[in-house]
């Protein structure tokens, strides 16, 4: 099983990068939500930003 | 995919072969792409939806137009198998991430990330992201892989955000807080760096960096090593999911990481004032200027290509003159340097980070995948102003073999600068070395120069040890 183990440790799998996006997604899914849920609440009573989510090109400096 | 053109007027671009949806080739100089017919109706419904048009106008997808009629029916006379094809501009220069300056690699890191965001706002997705997938047409980062777009089966995480990582994002936290510059990671390594490579070169308190801590040190602790782990982590990317908001979050996240990383490393102040070169009194320097001015008015050569280009004195003079430039040093700060001046003054300069006596060779499979510099860059005009006493003292190459160099790679003129024995920058490079050098003279110099090269103009600046010479390219050399 060990050497199994090691083998596999030696061709890379990268799966650290696809584990920590499951990880920030979770946790990012966690805010977005409360964010909405917040914002749904806001809303009711009229109060709520406009969305500024125009198609923004990239000129930043 | 494997077909063969019909004719040698038709060339496949031997990089192309990673993909097997398709490959790259040439014809009349112009460039196809050549893609199967899963890809193709990728390819179609990306340009019906418009986002084709919307990523080449806003966020640098290389111009693209898939073909169809008369003009699909010419380009598949070249092969036998039918098949679909897709035109794209060329760009003049290729250019890859080892001969790039940080700058350059940052920039082509943003633009990979909003081409990725702009995309996954759509339900489409890039399915890898390698830094060889971006060219520069001057001081502007292009994508030229549009066969890597995709529609994803997840679009809460990016497949390709571990080759993200290797890529780009690790060479810039490299080369931010160890100094190692792109080159020494690219041209050892065409993957980039990975994980643990990163870690070790970080070590264990940059890695655990509140900037630093996501991307390196949890990443690297999450890895999973055992066959059985490695399944269940295939089964859920295999599981569909349409919600993009997470992968959104992440993808800012990375833009205002790379971006905050430019930021603090000029606060740093590794700019240096290279302007202040005291080997010259100003009356020197305006009659160097006017010789190369009035060559500029008189030849009006369409590319220039200034070998040695510091932080771009004479390649802006060029700019000035209506010439398009390719700009190659050896010195990285120079280099981006002058990479942010052009690109701030919107000027058509290429910059190239590399060094002369040691170019970029051909690397990759069976040494054929990314092309040598030299069968890369030419130009109408080589400068070689205040470089050659660095080639022939600090490289030891000897005078024929840098005019045979000038000779390979200017088109028609050469401009050179020749500095003499008795001149302070000469003495300084020869201070602890050697003096092997006693026979250097103006006539040594014109004599190795002869073989190659018709003398058109010489002059002396006054009050240095300093001449400038136009020569031009003898149509057969050593004639």
């Amino acid at each position: 099983m060990h050497s199994v183990s090691v083998y596999l440790a030696y061709i890379d799998p990268g799966t650290g990068a696809i584990v920590l996006q499951f990880l920030i997604a979770g946790i990012a899914g966690i805010a977005i939500f409360f964010r909405g849920a917040v914002g749904k609440f806001l809303g009711f009573f009229g109060i709520g930003k406009s969305s500024p989510d125009a198609d923004e090109d990239e000129t930043e400096e | 995919m494997k077909m063969k053109p019909r004719s040698d007027d038709t060339l496949i671009e031997t990089g192309s072969f990673r993909d097997p949806s398709g490959f790259v080739f040439y014809h009349n100089d112009e460039v196809y792409r050549c893609v199967d017919n899963a890809s193709w109706a990728v390819l179609s419904e990306l340009q019906a939806s418009g986002l084709l048009k919307k990523c080449v106008d806003s966020y640098h997808l290389v111009p693209s137009r898939l073909l169809d009629g008369d003009e699909a029916k010419k380009i598949q006379q070249l092969f036998e198998t039918p098949s679909h094809f897709v035109w794209h501009e060329k760009l003049d220069v290729v250019t890859y991430p080892y001969e790039w300056s940080f700058s350059m690699l940052l920039d082509a890191a943003v633009m990979h990330l909003k081409l990725q965001k702009k995309l996954v706002e759509n339900q489409w997705s890039l399915k890898d992201a390698t830094a060889f997938n971006v060219m520069f047409r001057n001081s502007e980062p292009v994508f030229i892989d549009l066969a890597s777009i995709e529609k994803p089966v997840r679009l809460d995480i990016w497949n390709a955000y571990g080759q993200f990582c290797k890529m780009f994002l690790y060479p810039i936290m490299l080369f931010r807080d160890r100094g190692i510059q792109p080159k020494q990671i690219f041209q050892s390594g065409i993957e980039g760096m990975d994980v643990d490579q990163a870690y070790r070169q970080l070590g264990f308190f940059k890695s655990i960096a509140p900037s630093r801590i996501l991307d390196v040190y949890l990443q690297r602790r999450l890895n999973k090593h055992t066959f059985e782990q490695n399944k269940a982590v295939k089964q859920r990317l295999e599981t569909k999911n349409t919600k993009n908001a997470t992968q959104l979050v992440n993808l800012d996240r990375l833009i205002r990481k790379i971006s905050g990383f430019r930021k603090k490393t000029r606060a740093d102040g590794i700019w240096h004032d290279y302007q202040a070169d005291n080997s010259y009194s100003d009356a020197a320097r305006d009659q160097k200027h006017a010789y190369i001015e009035s060559f500029l008015a008189a030849e009006k050569p369409a590319t220039v290509l200034d070998l040695g280009c510091n932080t771009g004195e004479y390649s802006r003079l060029a700019v000035e003159a209506g010439a398009r430039v390719i700009s190659i040093d050896s010195d990285h700060d120079s280099v981006d340097h002058l990479y942010v001046l052009a690109k701030k003054n919107k000027w058509p300069i290429q910059t190239i980070l590399a060094d002369l006596s040691n170019p970029p060779p051909d690397i990759g499979f069976m040494n054929r995948e990314r092309k040598a510099l030299m069968k890369r860059v030419s130009g109408d005009c080589v400068f070689a102003l205040a470089l050659i006493h660095h080639l022939h003292i600090t490289g030891r190459i000897p005078l024929e073999g840098i005019a045979g160099m000038f000779a390979q790679l200017s088109n028609r003129f050469l401009i050179v600068e020749y500095i003499d024995r008795e001149d302070a920058m000469f003495q300084t490079l020869l201070s602890l070395r050697e003096d092997i050098y006693q026979d250097m003279s103006v006539e040594r110099f014109k004599a190795a120069f002869a073989g190659h090269f018709e003398l058109r103009k010489e002059e002396k600046l006054n009050h240095t040890d300093r001449y400038m010479f136009t020569y031009e390219k003898k149509a057969t050399p050593g004639a």
